[in-house]
């Protein structure tokens, strides 16, 4: 029989809760078989694992052996819902991928708990590119203030730039934009859902979807149908912090799923980035956390992109055989490795302050527009304050705060969701 | 064989949604079997009529006439329905049978619902009906029942008030002089009574206060977003207290409609209605029950405020409902083939909590809601309906130190200073589109917008600007000029400039905006 057909076998065995990765593991430490298919070939083969395992002194071996007795005797059953998932994955144009498959992602072998089988659709080439080029998780909240959004506009695009793939869970905010810009920059990336892969969670993000697949790649281990439970979410970003090379953390809340993300990243032994936020961000004190708690800091994407090259290197390095078809794309890449780090403070006129502040205390009528908006940019930057705040902090009327608080907006000065202006 | 037969002539009303029909009422007697039969495309209500006056005759001491008898109340094709024509059919029973003779040439127009002692009562809907003879002169004796003395005042009406029967007939055998029933201008002032909530009692929430006072002055429809307990209700009614009182024309207009859904006796009032709706609200009760014509909320709410409450609670199709009047602000409904077009020109109000919790907008992550959660709650709200709201405005909690200003203000009399502000305004609109119906800002039609939008290059720059930033529509900038010329009305300034469109710019729809996307 087909060896890709065992690896249906086998996602039908798991599905059907007969068997597990984790008595597979067991079966491969005893040496009775090399890898899921070969297992799948003793069971159809009628090979005694019994006998076997009955002699060794495992504890809890006797859960084993009726596994494999359960699986005899529903076979049938099992290859019927094998076809089944068989036919339902090639009519959506969904690949199934297992640890034998040439695509399999080479850092998935190299950490325990990833799936051996897991399904995807679009492009599934961009696997390998993962391996060559090297690839980056950028995560954070669904709901991201405006600094966020734009640092990860920004860095997002610096980072495919140099052609390194993109992974996130296409949720949205930060996932979601991180997603977009790749794909408007003609980049490669690849969405890890929480549900089957045919499953377009969050709604909003149809439109996405379709592009991702287009032009990336959905990847999922539950089978093709499966609807989103939230107990998924944290398996799914195990997945997200195993495909990449290292990991950024654009926003997260106190108690944000992306700190699932971190940490799983952090027990693979991958660097974690954060981008540092003001304490007043109340959606930003997960991500703080992580930088108290030993995360980089992310400062510009230079750092990133050398330690993502640092390891693509070692790793083509250690395993040439991956180099074969991406040397060229790999040469183009090597270039612009070690640019000098810049970054650009921005400067205000914070002299000036002191001065407007005993002018605004004597004699509030003299105080000009420009000085009043040095002033309400010190204050604004960092917290966000409501209009009422800004009339109760200042002797101004609200026609006049109105007028100069749009005029700010339009120059790009401030940020206002509607409600609170803030600066960055 | 002749039969003799005698026809009397005199007149009555009734209402055909809410316009005023006076209708002639014919009686014929000829001699044959007792029989009283009232033709006319007539409901029950009007065919019962007969035992109610049969007995008030005999209560004041007259005869039910023998014979034959046929009332035919025209014009015959329309229908008509309500108790109003009682009054009219007795007297006109007495004159044909003729047990009482009037003046030649004297025309009578009689209305009343007869109780069975021959007491008169005013019935719903009397001060449309009156308009269908409103400025009459004294060759029409009018007789209407005393409950009515409001309705025949805000129709200007010479008659006479009649309690009884006997007295409806006192009066027209004597040749009494009509009495004159009108409202007076020092009148419209004493009937006026301020809600008696005033605006310094929204201390610390300047945003929404100036909000109001656009609102008010320019006729613009408004949004409240705001924390649980942080005022909006009280906004709403604050509104109320800013407007001027109703004109001569208003008061008749908002009165014809209220009296035909309330008791008769409802005062005459110059204070603007104020209708509160909220979310278990029918379509019906909203708008206008289609087998009756019953004015709903958005009809009696006319030339005052609309306020809906928990707006996001509300179904959607109900605020869907809503954006035909709020545009039009007219709203028009069929009945039997016949269109009928009330006036709805009323300031929406509307009030929402920004999430489920309520509590987004307050400092320290005090709100529980998940963005899906937030942006389901106010998903509710389609674009289309908040394209017609004009100001948006957020209240927060206030904290101790507004809030003890709040109480212990002594300045209690806000409100009363802003109402002459948003009065100066409004004469100032009247004078700039003098000749048309419509002058506030936000109601003035297309036609006449080169007048209203007259400013400078750079003004009309700044608004592309706005427009380009925000991505608003065409009727996203026709909304922040009409509300900028409001801003520069209320400034005193004769043209459009650039700050009253950056100030417009704080009251546009941006929070509700930056959560749906």
């Amino acid at each position: 029989m087909n060896q890709n057909y065992y690896d249906y076998v086998y996602v039908a065995i798991c599905n059907l809760k007969l068997f597990s990765g984790k008595q597979l593991n067991l079966l491969k430490d005893l040496g009775l078989v090399l890898n899921h298919r070969e297992f799948i070939e003793c069971i159809m083969n009628d090979y005694d694992f019994n006998y076997v395992l009955s002699k060794t002194t495992i504890p809890n071996i006797k859960r084993t052996i009726d596994s494999i007795n359960s699986i005899r005797e529903n076979i049938r059953r099992i290859l019927d819902y094998a076809d089944i998932i068989c036919e339902d994955t090639s009519e959506k144009e969904i690949f199934l991928i297992s640890t034998e498959s040439d695509e399999y992602p080479f850092h998935w072998k190299l950490i325990s708990g990833m799936p051996n089988v897991f399904f995807c659709i679009g492009k599934k080439s961009i696997l390998k590119k993962c391996n060559t080029n090297g690839a980056v998780a950028i995560v954070g909240s669904r709901y991201p203030s405006q600094y966020s959004k734009d640092v990860t506009r920004e860095f997002t695009a610096e980072i495919t730039n140099k052609d390194v793939v993109v992974v996130s869970g296409m949720a949205l905010g930060i996932d979601g934009i991180a997603h977009a810009t790749t794909l408007q920059n003609n980049k490669s990336t690849i969405a890890v859902v929480p549900g089957g892969c045919d499953v377009v969670y969050p709604h909003q993000n149809y439109d996405l979807y379709q592009r991702i697949i287009e032009d990336g790649l959905v990847i999922s281990e539950l089978i093709p149908g499966t609807q989103i439970i939230k107990q998924y979410f944290p398996s799914r970003n195990r997945l997200i912090a195993g495909l990449s090379d290292c990991c950024m953390i654009m926003e997260a809340g106190a108690s944000s799923g992306t700190l699932h993300t971190a940490s799983f990243a952090a027990n693979q032994g991958k660097n974690v980035y954060v981008l540092p936020n003001t304490i007043y961000s109340t959606n930003s004190l997960g991500g703080l956390a992580l930088i108290r708690d030993g995360a980089k800091i992310l400062l510009n994407t230079n750092e990133v992109i050398d330690d993502i090259a640092k390891n693509v290197y070692e790793r083509l390095s250690l395993y040439p055989e991956l180099l074969d078809d991406f040397v060229e794309a790999e040469e183009q890449k090597n270039e612009e490795y070690y640019s000098p780090v810049t970054h650009n403070l921005r400067e205000y006129n914070s002299k000036k302050i002191p001065e407007i502040k005993s002018k605004l205390n004597i004699s509030p009528e003299l105080v000009t527009n420009e000085e009043f908006k040095i002033i309400i940019k010190d204050i604004l930057t960092g917290k966000s304050k409501c209009m009422d705040e800004l009339i109760r902090l200042l002797p101004i009327n609200l026609g006049k705060l109105s007028i100069i608080l749009t005029e700010m907006e339009i120059s790009g000065e401030i940020y206002s969701d509607g409600e609170n202006y803030c600066s960055l | 064989m002749s039969r003799k037969q005698k026809v009397i002539r005199l007149y009555s009303g009734f209402a055909d949604g809410v316009i005023g029909i006076k209708s002639e009422i014919e009686i014929s007697h000829t001699s044959g079997l007792p029989n009283l039969d009232i033709i006319g495309l007539c409901d029950s209500s009007i065919r019962e009529s007969r035992g109610r006056i049969k007995a008030a005759l005999i209560a004041s001491g007259y005869e039910m006439p023998r014979g034959q008898i046929t009332v035919n109340i025209t014009p015959a094709y329309m229908h008509k329905s309500g108790s109003a024509f009682d009054l009219a059919i007795a007297i006109g029973l007495l004159m044909v049978s003729n047990q009482i003779s009037c003046k030649d040439g004297l025309e009578i127009y009689a209305e009343g619902e007869l109780a069975l002692d021959g007491k008169v009562k005013g019935t719903p809907g009397s001060a449309i009906r009156l308009s269908s003879i409103c400025d009459n002169n004294q060759n029409l004796l009018v007789l209407f029942p005393s409950d009515e003395i409001d309705s025949a005042k805000c129709n200007t009406i010479n008659g006479h008030a009649v309690t009884c029967l006997k007295e409806a007939i006192y009066i027209l055998n004597s040749s009494l002089e009509s009495n004159s029933y009108t409202i007076n201008d020092t009148n419209s002032e004493n009937i006026y009574e301020s809600s008696g909530i005033d605006l310094s009692l929204l201390k610390g929430q300047e945003k929404t206060q100036r909000a109001l006072l656009i609102a008010a002055s320019g006729w613009h429809n408004l949004l409240l977003i705001g924390s649980p307990g942080a005022g909006k209700t009280l906004a709403g009614r604050i509104l109320l207290s800013l407007l001027p009182p109703l004109t001569k024309e208003e008061i008749r207009e908002v009165y014809s409609i209220i009296n035909l859904c309330e008791s008769p006796q409802t005062p005459l009032t110059a204070t603007r209605p104020f209708r509160y709706i909220h979310q278990s609200i029918t379509p019906n009760r909203l708008i206008c029950s289609g087998s009756n014509l019953k004015p709903g909320e958005i009809i009696l709410a006319n030339r005052g405020i609309l306020f809906a409450d928990e707006l996001c609670e509300f179904n959607t199709k109900i605020l869907d409902l809503l954006r035909e009047p709020m545009e039009n602000r007219t709203l028009s409904m069929s009945k039997d083939g016949k269109t009928h077009v009330f006036s709805s020109n009323f300031i929406f109000i509307g009030a929402t909590n920004p999430c489920k919790c309520g509590m987004y907008m307050e400092p320290g992550k005090k709100c529980s809601c998940s963005p899906s959660l937030r942006h389901r709650y106010l998903n509710k709200l389609s674009g289309p309906f908040l394209d017609r709201i004009d100001i948006f405005s957020e209240l927060h909690m206030i904290d101790e130190n507004a809030l003890k200003e709040s109480i212990s203000s002594d300045n209690l009399s806000l409100s009363n200073e802003y109402r002459e502000k948003v009065k100066d305004v409004w004469n100032i609109c009247r004078e700039r589109h003098k000749g048309h119906k419509e002058f506030f800002n936000s109601t003035v039609k297309e036609e006449n917008l080169a007048e209203l939008f007259r400013a400078d290059k750079e003004t009309i720059e700044c608004a592309a600007n706005l427009a380009r930033i925000n991505g608003y529509s065409a009727r996203g900038i026709n909304k922040l000029l009409r509300v900028g010329r409001t801003i520069a009305d209320l400034n005193g300034d004769t043209d459009l400039d650039k700050s009253h469109l950056m100030e417009a710019q704080i009251f546009k729809n941006r929070m509700i905006k930056s959560t749906l996307n």
